[in-house]
Order: C-alpha cells, then structure tokens, then sequence
C-alpha cells in the first residue's frame, strides 16, 4: 500500500467508517432504537456522495493495491449510484423497522457492508478483488434477507439466498480458478491477449462461461433466476428495493470491465449466448410477472425482465482500444445506456419500493394488487408518485425509464445499421415487443389505484403518516424520475437528462 | 498448460480413486466375517448410552467456537507481516496493521458488548 | 409564443393538482379560465402565420435539450398543423363547459388530466423534433387511458387497457424506426459533412433510405397511425374506448386524438417514405375503402347511439386516410378539411349524445322516440351537426368530402365510387337516428319528462355549430393557410417518386 492507495479508498471509507461506528455506537446489550444510527450510515453514503462530487470529474484513473482496485469514472458513477439506493434504503428502513420491531443497529451496519461490497465490486480491475466485493455484499444481503426473523418468508428468503447464492459464488470461483489456469494471472487485463493463445482459449472459454453464470445469477437473468422472486418476496422491502438496484449496478459495472477485454475480440460467440439470454430473461420476467398477484412480487419478476433489457445492451457494447492499450467505452451508446438505465431503475424502483415499504402490513401483508385500490383518491400523493414510478419502469416517456430504453434499444438499433447482420435489431424489436407485454402488469397498478373502489376497511388502512424518510425517498425518487425524464439543463446547473449523459458518457472512458 | 499435463494429472486422479475403492472391495471380498452379539453393540465396552448422541447444545459453545475461529485466523496475517516489517518502507506499512488491528479491536468490542462472551 | 400555448395548460394542470386548499367546484372554473386563456393565446398565431411567405415552418422556437443524443426541443407550424393546433384549442373550453354535468366525482383528477392531455396533444402538432413528437405521443395515451378508466362506464377498465395496449402496440414498433432513422442519419452524416446527425425534422429530411427501409419502416410509422387513426383492421380498440369513454372523454378522442394518425401520414409517413407508400397505396386504398364501407355497415345495425356515432367516426376516418393518400392536392386538401370537420362534428355528436345520456342514463334508440317534442333546441342542434357529419352543402363535411372525392377519384374512379357509398350509407343511418329518436309518437313514458338542453348546454354547442357554418360557407380562410403546405407534401411526393 502506498499514499497513493488511500486516495483510491476514499469513497470507499464513508460506509465503512459509519458501519465501524455504528458497532461501537450501537453494540450494547439493551437493544432500543437509537437515532443515532441511521444518522451515522446516512453519514456514510453522505460521505461518498461528497467524496464523488470531489473527485468529478476524474482526470484519468488511479490504480491502487497492485491493481485490485482502480478508482475511474465508472468506479465513482458506480459509488455514486450504491450510495444513492444505500441512503434511500437506510431512510425506508428507518420507518419500515420502527413499524415491524426490529429497529437493530446490526441492520444498518449490513446495509453500509453490502454497499461497501458493491462498490469494491465495481472498482474492482482482478479477480480477487471481484471475488471480495462479491463475497462482502452477498454475504451482507444473506442475513439481511432474513432480518425479520420471526417471519417464515423472510427466513425463507434468507436460506434460499444463501444457498443458491453460495452456489453462484462457487461457480464464479470456479471460473475464476479456470481463468487463472488460462491466462497465468488474476488481472482482467491479461484476459483479452491470452484469449488469442489456442492453447489457453478452451480454459478461457469454459472459465468465461462459469463466471458470467456467476454474474447472471447475481443479477437474475434467465435461467439463473429462480431464486429471484422468493428472495425478493420474503425480505424486508427497503432490501428489496436496494438489492434489485444495488446489486444490479454493481453487476453490470463488473460484466462491463470484463467484456470490456473480451470484447477486443470478435471472434467470440459471447454475443450469440448474451443475445438469447436476454431473449429469455425478457421473456421470463414479462410473462410471470403478468401472473402475479402481489405488487411486490410483480416487481420481483420485472426486475428479472430489466435484466433482461440490460442484456441486450451487454450483447450490442462496442469499445474503443486507444493508445498504449488503454480502453475506451465512452464512444459505446451501448455502455453509456446501461449506466442510464440502472440510474433511472435506480431511482423508480427505490421509490416503488418506498411507497411499498409504507403499505406493508404486519407479517408481509397488504401489498396485493387490491390492497391498491382507490388509494390514489384517498392518498393523492401516494397515488400520483406511484403511477409515475409504475410508469417509468413501463418505459413511458417523460420518465427516466424511457430515457433508459431509448438507450438500451437505440444502442442495439445502432449496432444493427451498417451491418448486414440484422440481429441486432431483431433484438431491439423483441425487446420492444417485450416492453408492450410488461405495460399491462404496470398498468394494472395504475387501475387499481385509481379505477378500483375503496375496499371496504378503508378507514383503517395504512398507517396515519408517511415518515420522514420514507416520505422523502419517495419525493427525492419522484423527481429524479421525472428529471432525468425530461429535465433539460437551461440553466447549466448540471441536472437534466444532459449533464447525467456526459457523466456515464466520462465515466468510461478509462476502463483500462 | 501442456495436454500432457493434464492427461498425467487424469491418470493421478483416477489412481487415487481407483485404490481406496479397489481396496475395500478386496476386505469385503476376501476378509474373515464372524460377526457376534458383542461386534454389533453400540460400545465394544462401557454403558450403553443413556441419551441420543445428536442433542441440541446451547448456542454459546457455537458463538464461542465461531469467535474464537474469527479471532484466531486473523493471527495468520500477522506472521507474514512480521516477517516482511524489516525489509518495509516503515511507518506506513506499521501503520496498515495497526489499522488492521484497530478493526479487529471493534469487532473484539461489539462482540463483548453485545454480551456475546458472556455465559449466563 | 407557441411553446405557451403548448404548456399553458399544464401549468394549469399542476395548479390544480399543487393546490389542495382550491375547492372541488372552483376547480372547473380554473380549468375554464386556461382553455379559454390557451385559446386566445392561441388565436393570434392564426394571423401571425403567413401562408405566402414561402416558408413553410413559422412561428417556431428551439431550445438545446439533450445534445449529446442530437435532442433538440423544436417547436414550429405549418399550415396543417396550425390548423389542428387552433382545433384542439378551440374544442378544450368547450369540453370543459360540456363535462360539468358529466363529471361528478373526482374533480381534481379529472380537469388534471384533461388539461395535461391538451399540452400533449398540441405539443404532438408542434413538434419538429422527432424525440419530442414521439414523447408527446406516447404522453397523450396516458391521460386518456386514465379518463376512460376512471370515469368510464361498465366495462371501463376492459376499454381503457384494450386502448391503451392497442395504441402501443402500434406504437412501440415506431420507437424502432424512430431510432433507426437516427441511426442511419448519424452513419450518413459520418460520411458526409454537411449532414447533421439530430432528430429534427430538417436534419432527417436529407436521409436517403433504400427501398427496402422505407418499406419496413413505414411499416412501423405506419402501424402507429393506423392504429390512431383507426384504419380497418386497427379499429376494434375505437368503439369499446368511445362508449365506454365520459363525453369529454370521447369528444376530445373523436376531436382531436384521432387526428394524430391522419396527421402522422402527412407530416412523417409520406414525406420520410415516399417510395414505400407509392406501393402501398393500392392496400392502403383497400382497406381505407374496406373501412369506410364495412363501418359504416356495422353502424348501421347499432342499437346505441354512441356506438353508432363511434362507427360512423371510423367510416369517416376511413375517408380522410383515403384522401390523403390520394396523393394529389385536392385530396390532401380534402383530407386535412376533413379531419377538422369531422373534429368539429363529432365532437358535437359525442356532446350531444352526453347530455341525452345525462337526462336519460341510456343511449339505447328503443328507448327514445319523438324527443323533439319536448327538446325541440336539443333536436335542432342535433339535426344541424348530424347534417354537417353526412356533408350536407353548405355545411363543413361536404368541403372536405367533396375535395376527397375529387381527388380520389382522379387517382383511381373505382374506390371513389366505392368509397361514395359509404357516404350514402352515412346519410342513412344518421339520419335514420334522428328519425328514430327525435320524431314521431313519444311511446316511452319517461321521455315526457325531459327538459330541454339549458344555456350552459346551447353555450357549448352554440361556438360548434358557427364554427360548422363558418366552415361550410367559406372554406377558403382555411384552405390558403394550409395551401402551401398542402403543396410542399405532395410535391415532395411528387419528386421522390418521379412523376
């Protein structure tokens, strides 16, 4: 470790610092609430938020521990956007484990080591690093799942996260170990070049194939994702919300670095196998999210079906290899989509999951899709906030959401032309279609909220008042929702659709 | 890595497969057989057990063994580390394990506050 | 100036919907004051445009928006559009004065949505940039899926979703053309300097397409009119959305939404691929007739008068597409008069019906008869619009169907001829209607109670019948501000095919 190392490790020390003193804070025997706490983590992501602001825009890229970690611009836009879901998720729970007894301080300090884990994930340039980001969150999520102990669900969910999750871990190792075999190094670097020596390619291969299994079941794309609806389900909501986001980002900055060197050869079949993975997993998560009854098992299933639009980005993304080896994605619509659209699945999911969070009854309960009804007349705001996050994640315009496919699909539109291969836009048109199937299970929130009639014990629904957190997760969504909609940047004060596109734009620009 | 490296590492694998079950075919095969009454009893001597062998313990000893592991692996780290601390840029590298142990020490004092070491 | 008149009413939609302490009955007051406000904001824009300027585009304002992506918010009229921007200012205040009675819960909500679909709908005709056309468009179905769902009648829900997932549909498969167009812009702009890679208007009109492109992406474009319009095979969403839609509800689809289909062909369809729609003017001939005809069949056997007017809304449509695929410059003329004719009339058909349904909570025909008795103002207005819909002389539906017939029929006598009985067909089953209801003995016993339509009723319909004169006695104040126009569509036409 040198000097230099620190500064790489500075937005990675708010989470951490908070989860350390919320231990020492926290760690007694009586176990109230103590406000305290969530002030602490909210002090954690605060910290890197400030630290990312500090440190953008980035003027190239800081290698730290021999290469474990590199502090970029993907790296930052990846800690801003854990930050951002961990603080919301922090501000739910607030409220959520008030109203289910369970406010504990080990909570938040699983919350600020999941985070940790993800971000380390996203930064993280080998595979040992990867492996240690992977390992520090999923291991934080496995107990958080099953946080409301006293419920089957959520124990349910908590043993079937860690099982299937465990196995995912063992295939990423697996993979890992292939690789380590083929290349001689735990560098993502030496995987492109060794990737031309025909005597390592069948490891190469096979290990790529472990490891992206690995990386699809951590972000349950089809057929990885049977585990995804239970966990989901059973876990407490605002965990929910931060482990389809959190883990997402953290994913797909990984699977970006690693394609990334991959992608410098075209020979590769990685695309075909991609392209029918996001078939399937669009596929999967729009039809059985039509089945369901319950609103946050709905969205349990779409979040399957957004992997699967997010894959179609991986499938199509096209980098540049500049001088002295350096990659460059910045000039990939295709990159630039996914970061936008984990932004604004971001925001429009923590806010779902926020309004949820609220609804939720004892014992998991009130969250079917007749729970809703006629609650946009009784709680006007509840209502709106809701059909607009419904909205965004149906992909209608004025959202973030369809800014995100507008990329997504643009980007694999734009691989297509030029090309005699016309998959790509195929691709894009499935894609599309498949986004028709899933506006009927988002509007059927909207009818019941607004079509349906009170149900009859009304008077006695839901608690008197949103929290304050809650409350403002829901507001700081909604307008995020709708800014990085439409929000145009006329006063240059750097909001807007415009200036968030600059950021991904820049924040891939010095993959390697 | 050389094909005939690998085919060597098969033939090790599937010898050290082979022998354990070739010889325990061989015992059942050729070995003598008289079983009695005593040879099938629970104990070749003492009682026979009052109790089922498979009991739930109280989840101390386990908070206790899973501590202990927590604690004891970290001294692993520490051996390298003394040995590299002469060759070492000095206050930097003494400064990493005193972090290091500063973490472990929050941890040693969650765990002690949470009353996690305490019996009864 | 125009980008007011766009969001004045959704500054008053987030007024409404901001001010909780506002009661439920001002709330339509407020929404009144911006309609009416919007509209003369709206009105100097008709004499600002100068339709012999040779500029085809006025009046316009662009800002930057999303650079990086080649965004721009581009705002500018033609004549057409012009026109359809001043109907739907025109028609809003009196669909606020029309839903008073009909709407009886849900104020706030309602006069929200009502005002924010207006800013969609005539950002919709505004816009020069093909991202925000596109944003608008896919925005106008939300607002009324939600009115229909929420005010609806019964099967309300079944109604709104089949609408909003049938107008999708079409849609969606635009979004890929949209972005393929844009694509290929950038790909021929990387080749070409003086190209500029952007979703405005201007930028793609120097995109060259293959035959093959054109064609799939017309395609695309195509659906998502057909779909709005309705065009035959598209049409099933348009009856169930109609009945099952409040008056206001219906009358600003009637009015104004299904304008957008015909809008689309001219402003995007025909002057992007004109290669594919030259060879798909024999189908689109086919089942623009098909439709005319068969809807108008199909209205005939109604039972419901709003299904009837529904139908017949198809049939009209039907006539319009026809018009404008004539491809000359009598019949896009025609089919431009057309569609603010049958705005106007339609509209005033869906109100008329409304107030019927409000006294009589019924639109079946069995259940009235001889209601001119005791509605005689009622009765006359209805005569007066049902007239202008079937194209009496004199009245604005005989202009524009005039116009169409003679353009199609220079382009292909057969489907004119076919087409015209559709019109006959038209004539007999609207006026069968008034026939059925208004005349005779009165045989049900709860049509002797009925009173006639009061002045909030006559103010409503009153503007709608002047406008329908105005329109049928001179036709020409319209027809020269959308001439040039009008010309630059077919000539472009007219150039990228050769003839």
């Amino acid at each position: 470790m040198t000097w230099e190392d620190t500064k790489s490790l500075m937005p990675l020390l708010g989470p951490f610092l908070a989860a350390l003193a919320i231990l020492v804070v926290g760690g007694r025997k009586e176990r109230g609430p103590n406000p305290l706490l969530p002030l602490l983590a909210l002090a954690g992501f605060g910290w890197t938020l400030v630290g990312v602001g500090c440190l953008w825009p980035l003027e190239g890229a800081h290698d730290a521990f021999a290469g474990g970690l590199r502090l970029d611009g993907l790296g930052l836009v990846v800690a801003l956007l854990v930050s951002l879901g961990g603080a919301a998720c922090t501000l739910l729970s607030v409220d959520y484990l008030k109203r289910r007894g369970r406010n504990l301080p080990e909570f938040y300090v699983l919350v600020l080591f999941s985070a940790l884990g993800m971000m380390v994930m996203g930064m993280s340039t080998n595979w040992l690093s990867l492996l240690l980001g992977l390992e520090t969150m999923s291991l934080a999520l496995y107990v958080l799942c099953g946080f409301l102990r006293d419920e089957t669900r959520s124990v349910e969910s908590s043993i079937k996260y860690f099982l299937t999750g465990s196995f995912a871990s063992g295939l990423f190792l697996f993979g890992m170990g292939l690789l380590y075999g083929g290349t001689g190094s735990f560098e993502f670097r030496d995987l492109g070049g060794a990737m031309l020596d025909a005597q390592s390619q069948p490891l190469i291969v096979v290990g790529v194939g472990f490891l992206l299994a690995g990386f699809l079941f951590k972000i349950g794309a089809a057929p990885l994702h049977m585990w995804l609806p239970d966990v989901y389900e059973g876990a407490p909501t605002p965990i929910t919300g931060f482990m389809a986001t959190g883990v997402k980002v953290a994913a797909f900055a990984a699977v970006i670095r690693v394609l990334s060197e991959i992608y410098q050869h075209e020979h590769v079949g990685l695309r075909d196998v991609l392209w029918w993975i996001a078939l399937i997993t669009m596929i999967v998560g729009n039809v059985a999210a039509l089945a369901q009854t319950s609103v946050k098992r709905m969205l349990a299933y779409s979040s399957i079906a957004h992997a699967g639009y997010l894959t179609i980005a991986l499938v199509v993304m096209r980098g540049a290899v500049g001088e002295n080896g350096a990659i460059d994605f910045s000039g990939s619509l295709a990159a630039r989509a996914i970061l936008y659209y984990l932004l604004a699945y971001l925001v429009a999911n923590m806010g779902a999951f926020g309004v949820l969070s609220y609804l939720e009854k004892q014992g998991g309960k009130g969250l079917a899709y007749e729970d809703l009804a006629g609650l946009g007349f009784k709680h006007r705001f509840l209502g709106l906030v809701l059909s607009v996050f419904a909205l965004s994640l149906a992909g209608i315009p004025g959202t973030a959401g369809f800014v995100g496919k507008f990329l997504v699909f643009g980007s694999a539109v734009d691989a297509g032309v030029g090309t005699a291969d016309s998959s790509f836009v195929l691709l894009a048109v499935l894609g599309i279609l498949n986004s028709l199937v899933g506006l009927y299970y988002y509007l059927r929130v909207l009818i019941q909220l607004y079509a349906k009639p009170l149900a009859e014990d009304a008077s006695t629904r839901g608690a008197p008042l949103v929290g304050m957190g809650t409350g403002l997760v829901i507001v700081a969504s909604f307008i995020g929702t709708l800014w990085w909609g439409f929000g145009a940047d006329f006063l240059n004060l750097g909001f807007g659709v415009e200036p968030a596109m600059r950021m991904m734009q820049g924040a891939l620009a010095t993959l390697r | 890595m050389e094909p005939s490296v690998l085919v060597s590492l098969l033939i090790v694998l599937g010898l050290a497969a082979a022998i354990p079950v070739v010889m325990v075919i061989l015992g059942r095969a050729f070995g003598p057989k008289r079983p009695t009454e005593v040879k099938y009893s629970v104990y070749e001597c003492g009682l026979e057990p009052p109790v089922d062998a498979r009991r739930r313990f109280t989840v101390k000893f386990y908070e206790v063994a899973v501590l202990f592991v927590v604690f004891d692996v970290e001294v692993a780290f520490l051996f390298p580390w003394a040995l590299l601390f002469k060759k070492s840029s000095g206050f930097l590298f003494f400064g990493e394990m005193i972090v290091f142990l500063g973490i472990l020490g929050v941890g040693l004092f969650y765990v002690i506050k949470r009353g996690a070491l305490e019996w009864e | 100036m125009l980008s007011l008149v766009i969001f004045l009413p959704l500054f008053g939609a987030l007024f409404i919907l901001a001010a909780p302490s506002l009661e439920e009955k001002r709330i339509k007051w407020v929404a009144l004051a911006v309609t009416i406000l919007d509209f003369l904001v709206s009105l100097p824009l008709w004499f600002r445009y100068d339709g012999d300027s040779g500029v085809l585009f006025q009046l316009g304002q662009s800002a930057e928006w999303i650079p990086s992506l080649g965004i721009r918010y581009e705002v500018a009229l033609d004549g057409i559009s012009l026109l359809l921007v001043l109907l739907v200012t025109f028609i809003m205040p009196l669909v606020v004065v029309g839903s008073v009675k009909t709407i009886t819960r849900r104020h706030r909500e309602f006069y929200t949505l009502l005002l924010a679909l207006q800013t969609f709908m005539l950002g919709a005709f505004a816009a020069r940039d093909l991202f925000l056309f596109y944003m608008f468009w896919e925005l106008m179905v939300v607002p009324m899926f939600l009115i229909i769902g929420i005010w609806g009648g019964k099967p309300r829900i079944y109604a709104a979703l089949k609408f909003f997932i049938y107008t999708l549909f079409g849609s969606l498969p635009m979004l890929v053309a949209v972005l393929y167009l844009y694509t290929k812009l950038k790909a021929q702009a990387a080749a070409d300097p003086s190209i500029e890679a952007a979703y405005s208007l201007d930028a793609l009109s120097s995109l060259t397409l293959t035959l093959k492109e054109q064609w799939l992406c017309f395609i695309a474009f195509g659906l998502s009119f057909a779909v709005k319009v309705p065009m035959f095979p598209f049409h099933t969403w348009l009856p169930d959305a109609h009945t099952e839609a409040p008056t206001p509800g219906s009358v600003v689809l009637a009015g104004v939404l299904l304008k957008m289909g015909g809008y689309g062909f001219l402003r995007f369809a025909i002057p992007f691929f004109p290669l594919a729609v030259q060879q798909a003017v024999p189908a689109l001939y086919f089942f623009a007739v098909v439709g005319i005809v068969y809807a108008a069949l199909v209205a005939l056997v109604q039972t419901d008068v709003k299904r009837l007017v529904a139908y017949s809304s198809v049939s009209h449509m039907g006539l319009i597409v026809l018009g404008i695929f004539a491809l000359n410059p009598d019949g896009v003329r025609g089919g431009v008069y057309q569609m603010l004719a049958h705005g106007l009339t339609t509209g005033g058909l869906f109100l008329l019906v409304g107030m019927l349904y409000e006294r009589r909570h019924t639109r079946e025909f069995s259940e009235f008869g001889g209601v001119a008795h005791r509605m005689p103002v009622y009765a006359f207005f209805f005569l007066a619009i049902t007239l202008g819909s079937i194209g009496m002389p004199g009245l604005n539906g005989f202009v524009g169907e005039f116009l169409i017939f003679l353009g199609t029929f220079r382009e292909s006598p057969v489907t004119a001829f076919i087409a015209v009985t559709g019109v006959i067909l038209g004539a007999w089953y609207m006026l069968t209607t008034v026939k059925k209801i208004f005349f005779g003995e009165i045989r049900n016993d709860a049509n002797r109670s009925l009173v006639d339509i009061d002045r909030r009723e006559i103010a409503v319909l009153a503007p709608l019948l002047l406008m329908i004169i105005i329109m049928g006695v001179m036709p020409a104040p319209f027809l020269n501000k959308m001439e040039a126009s009008v010309q630059a569509v077919v000539q472009g036409y007219m150039t990228a095919v050769g003839r």
